[in-house]
């Protein structure tokens, strides 16, 4: 008998030995590190994810830009959604976002690259203060942090204010270097950047003083200061508007009857053409002369290669001109509003021809309906942008100004369009210092 | 012929060169059963020695033997007699057939052990059982056989691969299915690339063909596994292939062959009376609706066209279609489109076995069989498989003797893309509209009257203006099933050498090793003009290897020590190794859309794309397993594995005892058998390669669940750190079991009863838990759940009649289970597979794979809250809305001989589980559901949903008069377009009762006459007909509900244009020479 305990043994030996099993653990399949250049490529392509893809399709809808058409697109029409809704957002926004751009922060520092340092700032800043615009409270600065497995959701406004210092601090870092890159196409340098996202931030916060500082600090003098993601002919390298209405999901998205194309269409009530004005050819960039229904994706600002501008010179310009306006500086706001429509008379190649200061009294042709030239201006901002700008920038303009330009409400059983973005189930499930769902319809606090 | 003469002159040489050698006297006589039939083919054995001989048509034989020795009389399916040769020199002998008391089952090492001394809850199905099934697929072949086993079909494609689960589920992360032993090694039973859409993967246990396997065990408790450590939590299936018969000279030819044929066994039905379009007008642009006008409402005769303008020639009837300017047509082809994608499948199946053995030192098993299916769907569907093996044994001398078993195995298949898919036969073929006739799916496109070439190889379906101008929305089914091609071919072959060597009368060594490998090359051609992502064309290809290799060495020995304590013991080492690979390649946008070819370099640099991913894990363990034998009628089981693997570099050890109690064993009376037995095991699941480390990962920004993305490699690469973050600290998934059971028969043996009761924990469940996303990563993985899983099995069978010729045999079997996670902390749920939206998921509190999804909102009494109108409201939340585990399962058969004759039949069932009706939901969206071509009349003002609007009382309108609790209300193209259809919220009212029965399988043979049997010059024969799946009640509408979206996953219970289950009936002929 003994000897079979010994020959036990011998196999127990053997197996104590952790010669085989060593070492085989170490993923042979990934990374598990990476340089910072590739780092901070990732954290500005997923720009892409929050001003581009599935959120400027939502907010677009709810603001009647774009219509929901087909399967679940006709369903968020109606403004149904839920905490299912936008769980891919907030992932993109804290996951791939918020952290990614702290990790090159981190390398950058470690580094000693302050220039790298500075543009990953930027980025998340632009990250935090969209999240904060969208969905109220969110975590700021417990965000990313092995001490916060919970992390604390801080109030809407200082974490705008928090990014509005952050987005400061990586101007001085980035300062003068181009923030035309692998993704972006654009004239302007990263401060140029940095001070126009600051002038939408401000302006969100009602500080129309600081909003017109910022427009005018960004000097975004043409298009060629647009902030746009680039796009190719590539797999997957293609506008994503392109991407959703022709190879993904035909017709959930059309442009058919939504308010925009009938502000822009001849022969409407509200058309805004006049005079001065044809949005004939502007029409015809957003709507597919094909069909009449579906977005134009042949050669306008869903074209297969079109750049799409995060921020552009048209919201910096029209910026401007609401802040000026409110701030009764009448003759810059009325600049603002003429280069905006200079550079449209170059892009659709129709006839915008300047206001003067009579076409915006109450009997002129750009009244909007409004008794004060002040209160024209602002409508006329406030519509050119809409006309112009499509998704996140518009809708923010929609809340803070309750609806001051009159989008219709697609839900007979609703009195305003969605005032938020949910919540996301996961981070109810998981985070304990989760504050609770708010419905939809609830204002944000900067605009309450 | 000529081969077969000189193979009887072989084998007379060597019978009289036995009878030159051999001492002593020859022995004649006859055997016969007990009906006094003479039994050809019985093997007669001088027992102690290797000397036997086969008896001939009419049960005679002739053996050399010495007075004193014992001759061993054997036939398959009898129990063996032993007579001591005496004075006399002719020894007849009858055989009675064989009943429980001979019952063996296989151990988990692989060594035979009596059923009456087993104290497990072992289940052994013999081999006829599954080849009498007339499945193709192993496992398929077991449904219904055993409590405690649930096999899943996955659909009826062809070489679909099934699910096995025994008892309930264990693990979340883990492997779910059985370790499979065959021949004392282990085999791989990987499945990977199910998913929602694709095609239906195979099972890799399905290789194997069902004639080349003398029994299959199946051992369900954790006691019994134990030795296997950390590969055994979900069971252990052993697999015991044929072996060559011992018997100097002896020679047995088996032939078989059988055809069945296939027919789809449930269908969708569509609608024929609306036309395609929306709002009543027919349209053949909207959305590809079929809430158009009603067809028999239309002028008749033929439509009008558009000729001025684009036209398409199609090359199947060679039609040209113009644009339709007026629909005039009455026309309806859902039965057009139906028969274009279904046709009678066809099996054909072969199989050669061959037992030989040259000299009394070595016996070979050889056997070839083929398969040869064509699918139920009318393209290119099919699976062809070749299979063989050679199971050789010799005897090197006395005390050493080698195995080696080796097996190759080819198959060939082309599969139908399923599921949630742009490509997938199902989604294209029952959205289309009735009016549309799919069959021109392939043809050239005119631009107009002055386009001279065309384009070929145009893609006409019903949602692209229906003359292919551009690639369809969804594919046309006729584009799917001939154009898309999804080709697989597998080699694998297998070796497994053994060397036992007899150390002492009580002890002996063996060594073993096993390689199992293989390449499993998939491919997937999307011609251009496809619709999706491949308008352009897309072809991938993955090359998968997976090689398993192990050596096992162990001792086996007996002690005894008085009468009142025996000692059997096995202690061994086992090594046992995994290396995985894959290669995958894609290519993007052809540059030649020509489909003669396809090739991977058709595209520009930057569309070619490979992937790869490759693995190796090593288990290093120690075991052993006691038996002890105490006072006769008490049996104790002591066994224990100690082992390091690759994730669980420290040592971790699984223990079991098991004591089982003969309490009576006369084998005749009222109570002729009773054992009460009772185990307690350890079993565990290694945490799953890479897990300990967070990853940084190319990446890619958009919405990738709606598809359009931007990847960073046309952005100059892009890296990001990954959502999950790495843990290094994981420990195993253990699961503990305890079991109780008796095995018993009644009334002189008639009757046996066994049942077992047992209730298992799975501890330490590793689970990515979400974390915010707020801290960084999304996912963590941690040890943390716990699955707890009980149940109840009952096997009987009753001999309810035998006299003479006629026997008459009552079986079954009854399984309940409950199977609920009990913890899974910081995650809401775990979605298994299916959707974001409903899925099949885990959470805490809920049944193991439960359906998940958009749920009625309820008032507090329970019922459903509803809208001013009367429409009900959706819960802000989404909840579990259904359970797809069965409250029971159970088989039910009887068997009836009559002379010549056998009849069989096993019946089916599952109680209680829930399945979605993705498929009818959407089918509602689109307006194809018959129930959507209701037409009622409004009895009051009835509201329409999200409308200020009403339907005027007597207004007769398309669709249903409903009432959620809140008033009736109009069930009509706005609710089923909205949140009344698949693509709404309220996915609860798509969950419903998928209860079945089944008839799984009735069989009939016949013995064919010796009288026949001669003129061929066969031994015996047999002659029969099988039907499978022929009788199928269920309340589930549309499809068996069998089948599940995402093929052999631990996620269950979900219908979304899965491709179709299938009855069979088939004959077969087998015939021994």
């Amino acid at each position: 008998m003994k000897k079979y305990i010994y020959l036990f043994l011998a196999g127990a030996l053997i197996t104590a030995c952790e010669g085989p099993v060593e070492g085989l653990n170490d993923n042979p399949n990934q990374f598990t590190d990476s340089p910072i250049s590739l780092l901070l490529n990732h954290t500005l392509l997923n720009v892409a994810s929050v001003a581009e893809a599935e959120p400027a399709r939502i907010t677009a809808i709810f603001t009647d830009q774009l219509t929901g058409f087909d399967r679940q697109y006709g369903t968020l029409n109606t403004y149904s959604t839920n905490a299912a809704t936008y769980e891919s957002l907030w992932e993109d926004i804290f996951q791939r976002g918020i952290t990614q751009a702290q990790i090159v922060r981190s390398k950058a520092q470690e580094g000693g690259n302050t220039q790298v340092d500075g543009i990953a700032a930027i980025l998340e800043a632009y990250y935090f203060a969209e999240a904060a615009l969208l969905f109220n409270d969110i975590p700021f600065s417990e965000v990313n942090n092995p001490e916060f497995p919970d992390p604390n959701f801080e109030e809407q406004e200082s974490v705008l204010r928090g990014a509005i210092s952050m987005l400061t601090e990586g101007a001085s870092k980035a300062g003068s270097a181009s923030a035309a890159n692998n993704v972006f196409g654009t004239s302007s340098t990263w401060a140029q950047v940095a001070e126009a996202l600051k002038a939408r931030y401000y302006l969100a916060l009602g500080e129309y003083q600081n909003a017109h500082s910022s427009a005018v600090a960004a000097n975004f003098t043409s298009k060629d200061n647009d902030w746009s993601i680039k796009h190719s002919v590539a797999n997957y390298g293609e506008n994503l508007f392109w991407q959703f209405e022709v190879e993904q999901r035909q017709d959930y998205l059309r442009v058919q009857n939504s308010y925009m194309s009938r502000l822009l269409k001849e022969g409407e009530d509200i058309y805004r053409g006049n005079a001065k004005t044809d949005e004939s050819s502007r029409y015809d960039y957003y709507v597919s002369s094909a069909n009449g229904l579906s977005y134009n994706t042949t050669d306008g600002f869903a074209a297969q290669t079109a750049s799409f501008p995060v921020i552009s010179f048209e919201e910096v310009q029209l910026i401007r001109a609401e802040a000026a306006a409110r701030l009764g500086v009448t003759d810059d706001a009325i600049a603002a509003i003429n280069a905006v429509r200079a550079s449209n008379a170059v892009k659709h190649g129709a006839t915008y021809d300047a206001y003067v200061l009579a076409d915006f009294e109450a009997d002129g042709m750009a009244s909007n309906g409004q008794s004060t030239v002040s209160m024209a201006l602002i409508h006329e901002a406030l519509f050119e942008k809409y006309c112009s700008v499509i998704g996140l920038p518009v809708f923010q303009d929609v809340l803070r100004t309750n609806n001051a330009i009159g989008v219709p409400i697609k839900n007979a059983n609703e009195t305003t369009i969605p005032q938020r973005f949910i919540y996301p189930a996961s981070e109810e499930a998981s985070n304990s210092n989760f504050p609770g769902f708010v419905d939809q319809m609830v204002k944000t606090d900067i605009y309450n | 012929m000529k081969k077969r003469i000189n193979l009887l002159v072989t084998l007379l040489s060597l019978f009289l060169f036995q009878v030159a050698v051999a001492q002593g006297k020859t022995i004649t006589g006859t055997v016969v059963d007990e009906s006094g039939v003479p039994l050809p083919g019985a093997t007669v054995l001088v027992q102690g020695t290797s000397n036997g001989v086969s008896t001939d048509f009419d049960g005679n034989y002739a053996i050399q033997a010495e007075v004193g020795q014992t001759l061993e009389f054997s036939f398959v399916g009898y129990t063996k007699q032993f007579v001591v040769v005496g004075s006399s020199d002719t020894i007849d002998v009858s055989l009675a057939l064989d009943n429980a008391l001979e019952e063996v089952v296989v151990t988990a090492l692989g060594l035979e052990r009596k059923k009456d001394n087993d104290i497990s809850s072992a289940t052994l199905i013999k081999s006829e059982n599954i080849v009498k099934s007339g499945e193709t697929g192993l496992l398929q072949g077991v449904a219904g056989k055993s409590s405690g086993v649930l096999i899943t079909q996955t659909s009826g494609d062809p070489g679909a691969g099934a699910f096995i689960q025994i008892r309930g589920q264990n693990t979340v992360l883990g492997d779910s299915s059985p370790l499979i032993i065959v021949d004392g090694v282990p085999i791989s039973n990987s499945n990977f690339g199910s998913s929602t859409a694709g095609v239906v993967q195979q099972s890799r246990l399905n290789d194997i063909p069902a004639s080349d396997i003398a029994s299959m065990t199946i051992l369900k408790g954790a006691a019994a596994a134990a030795v296997w450590g950390s590969g055994a939590a979900n069971g252990v299936v052993v697999i015991q292939t044929k072996r060559g018969l011992a018997g100097a000279g002896r020679l047995d030819v088996n032939f078989s062959t059988s055809i069945s044929i296939d027919e789809v066994n449930r269908e969708h039905e569509k609608q024929g009376v609306f036309g395609q379009g929306a709002r009543g007008v027919w349209s053949s642009n909207a959305s590809g609706l079929s809430w158009g006008d009603k067809i028999a409402d239309r002028a008749g005769g033929s439509d009008t066209f558009n000729t001025s303008g684009p036209y398409f020639v199609g090359d199947v009837t060679g039609a040209t279609y113009y644009p339709v300017t007026e629909k005039n047509s009455r026309e309806v082809f859902n039965q057009v489109n139906r028969d274009m994608i279904f046709r009678t499948g066809l099996q054909q199946n072969y199989n050669l076995g061959i037992n030989f053995s040259a000299s009394d030192k070595s016996s070979t098993y050889f056997s070839y069989t083929r398969l040869d299916q064509k699918g139920v769907i009318n393209g290119l569907s099919d699976y062809d498989r070749n299979t063989f093996r050679i199971n050789q044994t010799n005897k090197l001398s006395d005390k050493i003797e080698t195995r080696i078993n080796t097996s190759f195995i080819n198959i060939k298949s082309n599969r139908i893309q399923t599921g949630s898919n742009l490509n997938g036969l199902y989604l294209g073929y029952l959205r289309t509209a009735p009016d549309f006739n799919n069959t021109d799916y392939i043809g050239t496109y005119y631009t107009g009257p002055d386009d001279a070439v065309g384009r070929p190889n145009s893609h006409r379906s019903y949602r692209n203006r229906q003359i292919g101008e551009a690639a369809g929305i969804y594919n046309n089914p006729g584009w799917t099933i001939n154009e898309v091609t999804n080709p697989n071919e597998v080699m694998r072959f297998t070796v497994a050498p053994e060397v036992n060597v007899t150390l002492s009368d009580n002890l002996k060594f063996t060594g073993r090793y096993g390689m199992d490998f293989y390449v499993d090359r998939r491919e997937n051609y999307y011609p251009a003009n496809s619709s999706g992502d491949w308008t352009r064309g897309g072809f991938y290809k993955n090359d998968y290897s997976e090689t398993v290799q192990n050596i096992n060495l162990f001792l086996n020995g007996n002690e005894s020590f008085g009468e009142n304590f025996g000692l059997n013991y096995v202690v061994g080492y086992v090594l046992e190794q995994n290396d995985y690979y894959r290669f995958s390649s894609s290519t993007n946008v052809f540059l030649n859309p020509d489909p003669s070819k396809q090739l991977v370099g058709n595209a520009v640099n930057g569309n070619i794309l490979a992937d790869e991913y490759k693995s190796k894990e090593v288990k290093n363990s120690a075991y052993y397993s006691l038996s002890f034998d105490l006072f006769k009628n008490l049996l104790v089981d002591v066994a224990g594995r100690l082992e390091r693997t690759t994730t669980l570099t420290d040592l971790n050890f699984y223990p079991a005892v098991t004591a089982g109690y003969v309490a009576k064993e006369s084998g005749s009376g009222a109570l002729s058998f009773l054992k009460l037995r009772a185990s307690y095991g350890q079993v565990g699941i290694s945490p799953s390669l890479y897990l300990n480390a967070s990853n940084f990962i190319t990446s890619t920004a958009g919405s990738e669940g709606w598809g359009d993305y931007i990847d960073g490699a046309n952005y100059g690469g892009t890296v990001r750190r990954s959502d999950t973050q790495g843990n290094p600290d994981l420990k195993v998934e253990r699961v503990t079991e305890t079991e109780f059971g008796f095995d018993s028969r009644f009334f002189d043996n008639k009757l046996s009863l066994g049942f077992t009761y047992y209730d298992r924990l799975t501890t330490d469940g590793i689970l990515s838990v979400e974390v915010p996303a707020t801290t960084g990563f999304t996912s963590r993985y941690i040890n943390a759940a716990e699955i707890s899983n009980t149940g109840v099995e009952f096997d009987f069978s009753y001999d309810l009649y035998k006299s003479g010729d006629f026997s008459m045999n009552l079986f079954g079997n009854f399984t309940a289970y409950k199977n609920i996670v009990e913890k899974l902390p910081d995650v809401s749920r775990v979605v298994l597979s299916g959707f974001t939206s409903t899925g099949s998921v885990v959470k805490e509190g809920e049944p193991f794979a439960a359906i998940f999804g958009g749920a009625y909102e309820r008032n507090a009494d329970g019922s459903i809250a509803t809208d001013a109108s009367g429409f009900p409201l959706i819960a802000d939340e989404q909840a579990v809305i259904g359970d797809p585990n069965p409250d029971f399962r159970a088989g039910l058969g009887m068997n009836l001989d009559y002379k010549a004759l056998n009849f069989s039949f096993l019946f089916e069932t599952s109680q209680g589980n829930d399945m979605w009706a993705g498929t009818q939901g959407v089918l509602n969206y689109f307006g194809i559901h018959p129930n959507t071509a209701n037409e009622s009349v409004a009895p009051v003002d009835l509201p329409i949903y999200n409308s200020s609007n009403v339907i005027p009382a007597g207004t007769t309108f398309r669709g249903n008069v409903g009432d959620f609790g809140g008033g009736l209300v109009a069930l009509q193209e706005d609710w089923y377009r909205t949140n009344g259809g698949g693509f709404g919220d309220l996915d609860e009212q798509f969950i419903q009762d998928a209860s079945w029965i089944k008839l799984r399988e009735v069989s009939l043979n016949y013995q064919l006459p010796n009288s026949l049997l001669k003129t061929v010059g066969a031994k015996s024969g047999q002659l029969g007909v099988a039907g499978r799946n022929l009788l199928l009640i269920t309340d589930f509408v549309g499809v068996d509900p069998e089948v599940n979206l995402t093929g052999a996953s631990k996620g269950r219970g979900l219908d979304y244009f899965t491709n179709p289950g299938t009855s069979s009936v088939l004959l077969n002929l087998k015939l021994n020479f």
